[in-house]
């Protein structure tokens, strides 16, 4: 009788475990979903370890990534988008994602889709469509605050005297320069385009008050008086050097700009770079003693120009089969102690207190990135409009800033030519 | 007698100088694989501080998931069909314009150049659009099947000219002596077309191997990344670089190039001089 009695018991027990995998695959079909990312070595690995806890996690959704470098990467996403064989999960520009908007219903409403905003502080986010909002729709989770950083060279600028620990205008950067022309430095090391987004962009804020377009009408609001305030200052910190001259800048264009040999060495006392891109340029001069500076703002400004940004965004199509997967990954991916730890300052710093804190636990927050946040976090100036921020508004702002620093145009003549072009780009 | 010595001695100064010159990049890019990146950018010496595999070693082992043993696997598993079909379709193809009559062959022949004429980037979206609807997008058939189907107009342009300078008297005899149109191509003229064969086969490998726009448009798994893709990998402008690895790999990656063209040499001038002088 007890025989039987276990013999039973021993039977319905290797049922119960042989049917267990069998109820498992039941209840969930094995699902792919694709994730596309652009990035160097040390974020495909950071990305490629979430995507294995996660699959362990959820052992019948295979998550594949699809990463390379951000070289060609929107082409063959828009070529994707327009076909309609866009990944499942795709990390965006939030510069270029306004275009892709407007050309198609291609993203999820997150929100709806399911994903938890919690751990987000969703007034700061769903400001404006740089962290993925679009018309009151999250179409897109920010990956990381970004934003300028004056990154400094502390023994430098104690050598001439500045200090970037308090506020400052442009004009005290043109006096520190002179101070550093006399020990054989260069103040502000930039180029061209950083010139343009750093400068142009903020100092027209600064002394305005608006952006260059109406970011809903599209209305040109910039005037040829106040384009020729910020082409005279660039003119002054050509002239008095506090930058170096267009020659040396014009070798080291764009994102080239770490591979100046005079930064490598140490001769410029700070930069006006990005929080992405502040690790980059300490690497290419890993021996000095950097601080994080506050922001130059204009005197009297009505504005204080600098916003707090974001790298990337990750957004989820429409077209997917598989939404509620991706969602899931999405959570994890945002939401997941392991997770968060496992990313990160990979996408610079983390966009939500939650993550922030579990990364300087870990102690793998840069102090630098730290600090970069912090003293971008109180600047509230304007979102640059879309029209101002596209390829070619930036060009002929560029194109002018070259002609003026080789001595071809004045500061007024630079102002009119602008606002010339501009008028046609004016809806 | 003096004067044509130094005149040679000046011409062998100035070959040896452009030789220098045209090396130079190759010459950078070996040493840069030895140096730290402070080397790199920090100093102007052409020779590294140190020699170590290291940076050979770890730029191998790609990105964590897949080695450059697979990106390499996947070049060859991509390249040397594409290679073997474009010569063979190409050859046959060109045989038909160079040693038939048929009703508008003026016009196909036309045809043909003006598709050389045409621009990659031009038909780069309506193909993507059609391989799509195929679903041959993530795979290698965009690339097998052009090259099955002879769509490599400038090698079809180069194998007719070839061809017409092969006289129609061997073709004949072959003809005389009961071949077929078929074996006449494989045994008569095959043997004697090597060189325009070897050059279409060689520059096909080239370029398909350098390929990076295509690839980066039709391929998305990284488990199907060609070298091409894998080297770029590794290169964000948010990210720090380690060149030393990146030089590390385009040598490595150059390698079957560099070995293919001395194996080959001989082969190659031969072809395209004859491809192109004769006509």
């Amino acid at each position: 009788m007890t025989k039987t009695r276990i013999i039973a018991l021993l039977l319905a027990a290797i049922m119960c475990i042989a049917m267990m995998p069998v109820s498992m695959a039941e209840e969930h079909e094995p699902v792919t979903i694709r994730f596309s990312w652009w990035g160097g070595d040390g974020r495909h690995a950071a990305t490629l370890e979430v995507i294995e806890q996660f699959q362990e996690l959820y052992p019948w959704i295979t998550v594949q990534g699809e990463y390379g470098s951000s070289d060609g990467y929107h082409d063959k996403l828009a070529t994707q988008l327009t076909s309609k064989t866009e990944p499942d999960i795709m990390q965006v520009d939030p510069e270029t994602m306004p275009q892709f908007v407007k050309s198609g219903d291609s993203f999820v409403d997150l929100a709806a889709a399911g994903f938890d905003f919690s751990n987000f502080d969703m007034a700061a986010i769903s400001a404006s469509t740089i962290t993925g909002c679009y018309d009151g729709v999250q179409l897109g989770v920010p990956t990381g605050i970004a934003g300028a950083c004056m990154l400094v060279n502390a023994d430098l600028a104690a050598e001439i005297g500045a200090d970037f620990t308090k506020p400052y205008t442009w004009e005290d950067m043109i006096t520190w320069g002179k101070a550093a022309r006399e020990k054989g430095y260069y103040l502000l090391h930039a180029n061209v385009s950083y010139l343009d987004n750093m400068l142009v962009n903020n100092y027209t804020k600064q002394i305005s008050g608006t952006t260059l377009f109406d970011p809903a009408t599209g209305e040109l609001l910039a005037t040829e008086e106040n384009l020729t305030k910020t082409y005279s200052l660039i003119k002054d910190f050509f002239d008095n050097e506090t930058i170096a001259p267009i020659a040396t800048m014009v070798q080291y264009a764009g994102d080239s700009i770490q591979s100046d040999p005079d930064w490598i060495a140490g001769k410029y006392v700070c930069t006006l770079t990005y929080i992405s891109t502040a690790s980059v340029m300490i690497a290419a001069n890993p021996d000095a003693n950097y601080i994080v500076g506050e922001l130059p703002v204009a005197e009297g400004a009505l504005n204080n120009g600098w916003i707090v940004g974001c790298p990337q965004i990750l957004a989820v199509s429409k077209n997917s089969k598989n939404v509620d997967a991706a969602i899931m990954f999405l959570n994890y991916f945002y939401n997941n102690e392991k997770a968060v730890s496992t990313l990160n300052t990979q996408r610079s710093v983390p966009p939500t207190a939650f993550a922030r804190e579990i990364v300087s636990a870990d102690g793998k927050m840069d102090p630098i990135l730290a600090a970069a946040v912090d003293i971008l976090n109180p600047y509230n100036g304007l979102a640059n409009d879309p029209i101002g921020s596209t390829p070619r508004a930036k060009t002929i702002i560029e194109n002018e800033i070259e002609e003026l620093a080789y001595g071809l145009v004045s500061p007024a003549d630079a102002a009119a030519i602008v606002i010339a072009e501009y008028q046609e780009m004016a809806q | 007698m003096k004067r044509k010595t130094i005149s040679k001695g000046l011409t062998y100064l100035f070959i040896v100088l452009l030789g220098i010159a045209l090396l130079f990049p190759i010459l950078y890019m070996v040493m840069a694989s030895f140096k730290t990146n402070n080397e790199i950018f920090g100093s102007t010496a052409i020779l590294p501080e140190r020699f170590t595999f290291e940076y050979y070693v770890k730029g191998w082992a790609g990105n964590g998931q897949f080695t450059y043993w697979t990106f390499f696997a996947n070049t060859f598993t991509l390249v040397i069909p594409v290679v073997l079909l474009t010569v063979v379709s190409c050859t046959i193809v060109a045989y038909g314009f160079a040693r038939f009559n048929f009703k508008s062959k003026n016009v196909l022949f036309t045809i043909l150049l003006a598709t050389l004429m045409l621009p990659n980037t031009v038909i780069i979206i309506p193909r993507y659009m059609l391989f799509n609807k195929f679903g041959w997008i993530d795979t290698y058939l965009p690339f097998y099947v052009p090259a099955l189907l002879g769509c490599y107009p400038f090698f079809i342009y180069q194998m007719v000219q070839f061809m017409r300078s092969i006289p129609m008297d061997l073709d004949e005899a072959a003809y005389i002596d009961g071949c077929g149109t078929f074996r006449t191509l494989i045994t008569i003229l095959m043997p004697l077309l090597k060189p325009a064969m070897f050059s279409a086969g060689l520059l096909q490998f080239t370029w398909t191997y350098n390929n990076y726009f295509d690839t980066l448009i039709y391929i998305n798994s990284a488990s199907k990344y060609p070298v091409s893709l894998a080297m770029r990998m590794t290169l964000d402008a948010e990210s720090v670089v380690e060149w030393g690895k990146v030089m590390a790999m385009a040598c490595v990656v150059v390698l079957p190039l560099v070995i293919l063209f001395f194996s080959a040499q001989k082969y190659f001038v031969e072809g395209i001089t004859a491809g192109g002088v004769k006509g």
